[in-house]
């Protein structure tokens, strides 16, 4: 439940970055699935998530992200709840 | 010019220039851009429609920041992500427009510089907006 509170948050900021009004946030979504999710918007999304969140994340954790569900798990991991 | 790394801004920074919208400059840009709209370049026109002269295009008004941005803060070693605009006030030709320019946050993991920026002609805002640049070497596109 708290990590669905978490996709909840961040749906609307997925939505807003990527321009995309109905993108629906799930574990397995990838950059690879939705088009204009590049690496400028990339870098977006991850101010915002810090700006949402008020988590200062690091390179090292980032470079693991594959996709939403490994978001999730992170802020979740560095004791985020929504 | 500033010519920082990442490293070396910090919350609160400031940029600031003043730049005169000339009416040869305003012809200059519709001239580059191929927009003949009168309302920038015939001041006739633009007293029909109110104005008390041409007015300079909402786009040159905002590009003053890129140059900012591109050569102060974050500087030359920075790209724009995005850019917001809030267009407050005709800028006429002959006004001068002073911009500000103030870091608001910065996001180490992805080298990212957030900043919002205004500029006023004779004490009052005309424009404003937010901007977000970031350090090539995270971009891989």
């Amino acid at each position: 439940m708290m990590k669905q509170k978490i996709f909840d948050q961040l749906t609307p900021i997925f939505q807003e970055v990527l321009d995309e009004p109905s993108l629906v946030l799930t574990e397995t979504l990838s950059a690879a699935a939705v088009d204009g999710w590049d690496s400028l918007k990339h870098i977006t999304l991850i101010v915002e998530i810090e700006a949402l969140t008020g988590l200062v994340l690091s390179a090292d954790e980032l470079i693991n992200i594959q996709n939403v569900g490994d978001f999730v798990n992170l802020l979740y991991n560095r004791g985020y709840r929504g | 010019m500033g010519n920082y790394s990442f490293h070396d801004l910090a919350v609160g920074m400031i940029s600031r220039k003043g730049y005169q919208f000339t009416a040869k400059r305003i012809n200059a840009f519709s001239e580059l851009v191929d927009d003949a709209a009168p309302v920038h370049t015939n001041p006739e026109f633009a007293k029909q429609l109110g104005f008390d002269n041409t007015i300079a295009h909402g786009l040159f008004v905002q590009s003053v920041i890129s140059g900012m941005l591109g050569t102060d803060i974050p500087g030359p070693q920075s790209v724009i992500n995005s850019l917001t605009m809030n267009m407050h006030l005709p800028v006429l030709a002959g006004q001068q427009v002073d911009y500000h320019i103030e870091i608001t946050s910065l996001t180490a993991a992805v080298s990212a510089v957030s900043l919002k920026y205004s500029g006023t002609a004779n004490g009052k805002l005309v424009i404003s907006g937010k901007a977000l640049c970031s350090f090539p070497k995270h971009i891989s596109d």
